[in-house]
C-alpha cells in the first residue's frame, strides 16, 4: 500500500504540503480533493517523476527506491512530444521498461486506428487513452490514473473499468465523477485527513 | 471599427508581442552592435550597389541571390504578423471577398518590407536616367515584390525557387536573363503538391528523436544554416575586395555562426523543460540533454568547416572552436547571460590576436 509521511513539497511562491501523511490502504482508491490541492502534484512525486521534496514515499510500508520502478502514472503533466506518433510513445516505453505494447487493449478501446497519428493530431479522448495504454503496459504493481475518464468516451470508460477490476495491484485515482469506479469497488479517500 | 481598421490594429498588437519575444536578442544586438548597425546599414547599401554595377554579371547575380535569401529569413520572422495567422479564421467570419484579405495582406507586407525599401531608396538616390541604364535593379526589386507575396501563399515555392536559383548561379546568365529564370521558376513551383518529408523510424532513440525534432522544427535550422551561410558569403564577397582584411574577418564568421548555434540550445533546453517528465519517465532524461549538447555541436563544427574551408580560417578559428562547449553551457543553464558571455568571448578573442 502507499504511504506518505511528512512530505514537504513547495513552490516557488507555493506551499503544496507541509508536514503531510497519508496511507492509501483501500487497493483501489479514488482520491477525492478540490481543484488545485495538490493531487497531481502528490501523484508525480509517488511516481518518482518529482524527486524536489522532503519526507518519505513508502510502498507496502519500504521506501523502495527508485519509485519509478514500482509506480507507473498517467497524467495531463506528463506531456508526450507533439511531433511524434502516439506507436512511436509506446514503443519507446517499450523499450525503456523492456515490456509490450498493449495491442489488446488498444483494440478494445477503438486506439488501434490511431496508434500512427501524431500526439498533436490526437483528440483529448484519444490523448487520454494513449496516457492510459502508456501507463497500464508497464506492469507495475502499483497504478497511478490521474483523472482517468475525462474526455473518454462511454465506452472507454467502461473498457478501462472492465481493466482496472482484474488488475491485481494497488491504484489510486483521481476522479471528479467517480461513479463507474465506486461501482467496481474503488474506495474514495480524501486528500487530505482521513476516510 | 472597419476590416482594414482592425487589421492594422492586429498587425500593430502582433508586432509589439513579436518585438518582447525577441527583446533579448534585440537587447543584445543593439547592445553588442551599436557601434556597428550604422555600418550593418550600409553594407547593405554596398551589396545593394553591387547588384545595380559590379566587375562582373555574376557577381551581381551572386549578391541578388543572397539578397532574397536574406528577405526570406526576415519576412519568414514577421510572416505570422503579417498574416495575423492567429485569427486567420476570424478574418474569414468577417469578410465574404477574399481579394480585400489578399489587399490587406500585401499592403503589410509592403510595409514590412525594409529590403524593399533599401532598394526603392537606392533606385530614388539613383535617379530616373541612371536607373534605365541598370534595368536588371528595377526587376530585382519587382522579384522582391514577387518573392514576398509568394513566400506568404506558398512558401513552399520559394524554398524550392531558391534552391533551383542557387544551381542557376552556375550556369553563365545575364542578369536580368537570370531574374528571369527566377520568377518562371518561382511560378511553376507554385504549382508543385505540398512536398512531406517524413521520416519515421520504428525503434525510437534519444538520437532519432532529436532528427525528428530537426524535421520539425526545420525552420529552427534552417535560418541559422541560412545565416551561418550568409555571413560566409558576405565575408568571402568582402575578402575578394579586401583580401590583407579577411584574417580579421574570418574569427568573426566563426563567432557569430558560435553564438546562433548555441541559441539553438536556449530553444531545446525549453523544449526538454516542457517535457522533462516523460523523459524522466522513460529514465532517458540524461541521454537526451548529453545528445542535445552532440547535435548543437555538430551543427556548429558544420558551419564552423564550411568557413574553414572556404574562408581558410587560421588559429584563433581552432581557439574559437574550444570555445563551444562553454558557450553551450551557458545557453543551457544560464541562457540570459549568453549574450554577456559570447561578447566576453568575443572581446578575449581579439584582444589576444591584436596582442599576438
Amino acid at each position: 500500500m502507499i504511504e506518505i509521511r511528512q512530505l514537504h513539497k513547495q513552490f516557488a511562491n507555493k506551499l503544496v504540503f507541509e508536514n503531510y501523511s497519508n496511507h492509501f490502504h483501500c487497493s483501489k482508491c479514488c482520491v477525492l480533493g478540490e481543484n488545485g490541492l495538490g493531487k497531481t502534484t502528490l501523484f508525480t512525486i509517488i511516481a518518482g517523476l518529482d524527486p524536489h521534496y522532503h519526507g518519505q514515499v513508502l510502498l507496502g510500508g519500504e521506501p523502495k527506491l527508485p519509485l519509478q520502478d514500482y509506480v507507473a502514472l498517467a497524467s495531463d503533466k506528463v506531456p508526450f512530444p507533439e511531433f511524434l506518433t502516439a506507436r512511436q510513445i509506446l514503443s519507446m516505453t517499450s523499450a525503456s521498461w523492456q515490456c509490450d505494447v498493449p495491442l489488446a487493449l488498444a483494440e478494445q478501446l477503438g486506439f488501434t486506428g490511431f496508434l500512427d497519428t501524431f500526439v498533436k493530431d490526437l483528440s483529448s479522448g484519444n490523448h487520454k487513452k494513449l496516457q492510459l495504454l502508456n501507463a497500464i503496459m508497464r506492469n507495475t504493481p502499483y497504478l497511478i490514473l490521474d483523472e482517468p475518464s475525462a474526455a473518454l468516451d462511454h465506452a472507454g470508460v467502461e473498457v478501462i473499468c472492465q481493466w482496472l477490476a482484474s488488475f491485481t495491484g494497488q491504484v489510486l485515482i483521481s476522479c471528479h465523477e467517480p461513479q463507474p469506479f465506486l461501482d467496481i469497488g474503488f474506495a474514495t479517500q480524501p486528500l487530505f485527513g482521513k476516510r | 471599427m472597419t476590416y482594414l481598421q482592425y487589421r492594422i490594429t492586429a498587425y500593430r498588437y502582433a508586432l509589439k508581442t513579436l518585438f518582447k519575444q525577441l527583446n533579448q536578442f534585440a537587447l543584445m544586438i543593439s547592445t553588442l552592435f551599436y557601434i556597428f548597425l550604422p555600418g550593418l546599414i550600409a553594407a547593405m547599401f554596398f551589396g545593394l550597389g553591387k547588384i545595380v554595377q559590379s566587375d562582373s554579371e555574376h557577381t551581381s547575380s551572386q549578391v541578388m541571390w543572397g539578397c532574397l535569401l536574406l528577405q526570406t529569413l526576415l519576412l519568414n520572422v514577421l510572416k505570422p504578423v503579417i498574416l495575423d495567422d492567429a485569427h486567420r479564421m476570424f478574418h474569414h467570419s468577417l469578410i465574404k471577398n477574399k481579394s480585400t484579405i489578399i489587399t490587406a495582406d500585401i499592403a503589410q507586407l509592403l510595409i514590412s518590407h525594409v529590403l524593399l525599401w533599401m532598394s526603392i531608396v537606392l533606385a530614388l538616390a539613383m535617379g530616373f536616367d541612371k536607373l534605365m541604364k541598370a534595368p536588371h535593379f528595377v526587376g530585382f526589386v519587382l522579384t522582391q515584390v514577387s518573392m514576398g507575396v509568394t513566400l506568404l501563399y506558398r512558401p513552399q515555392a520559394v524554398v524550392l525557387t531558391l534552391i533551383t536559383a542557387f544551381v542557376l548561379l552556375s550556369m553563365t546568365l545575364s542578369n536580368l536573363a537570370y531574374l528571369a529564370w527566377f520568377n518562371a521558376v518561382m511560378l511553376m513551383s507554385c504549382f508543385v503538391k505540398p512536398i512531406r518529408l517524413s521520416y519515421s523510424p520504428t525503434q525510437l532513440t534519444v538520437w532519432s528523436f532529436w532528427i525528428l525534432y530537426c524535421v520539425h522544427y526545420s525552420w529552427s535550422l534552417i535560418w541559422r544554416v541560412s545565416a551561418s551561410l550568409l555571413v560566409i558569403w558576405a565575408v568571402a564577397i568582402i575578402g575578394a575586395e579586401r583580401p590583407e582584411l579577411l584574417h580579421w574577418y574570418t574569427p568573426m564568421v566563426a563567432l557569430f555562426a558560435l553564438l546562433i548555434w548555441a541559441s539553438l540550445g536556449i530553444k531545446t533546453t525549453q523544449y526538454i523543460s516542457e517535457h522533462r517528465l516523460f523523459w524522466v519517465s522513460l529514465k532517458q532524461f540524461g541521454t537526451l540533454k548529453k545528445a542535445q549538447h552532440v547535435l548543437i555541436f555538430v551543427w556548429y563544427f558544420l558551419s564552423w568547416l564550411t568557413g574553414a574551408i572556404l574562408l581558410g580560417m587560421d588559429g584563433f578559428s581552432l581557439v574559437i572552436l574550444a570555445q563551444v562547449p562553454v558557450l553551450q553551457w551557458c545557453a543551457t543553464n544560464i541562457p540570459q547571460r549568453l549574450a554577456v558571455c559570447w561578447g566576453s568571448l568575443a572581446v578575449t578573442t581579439y584582444l589576444a590576436k591584436a596582442l599576438m
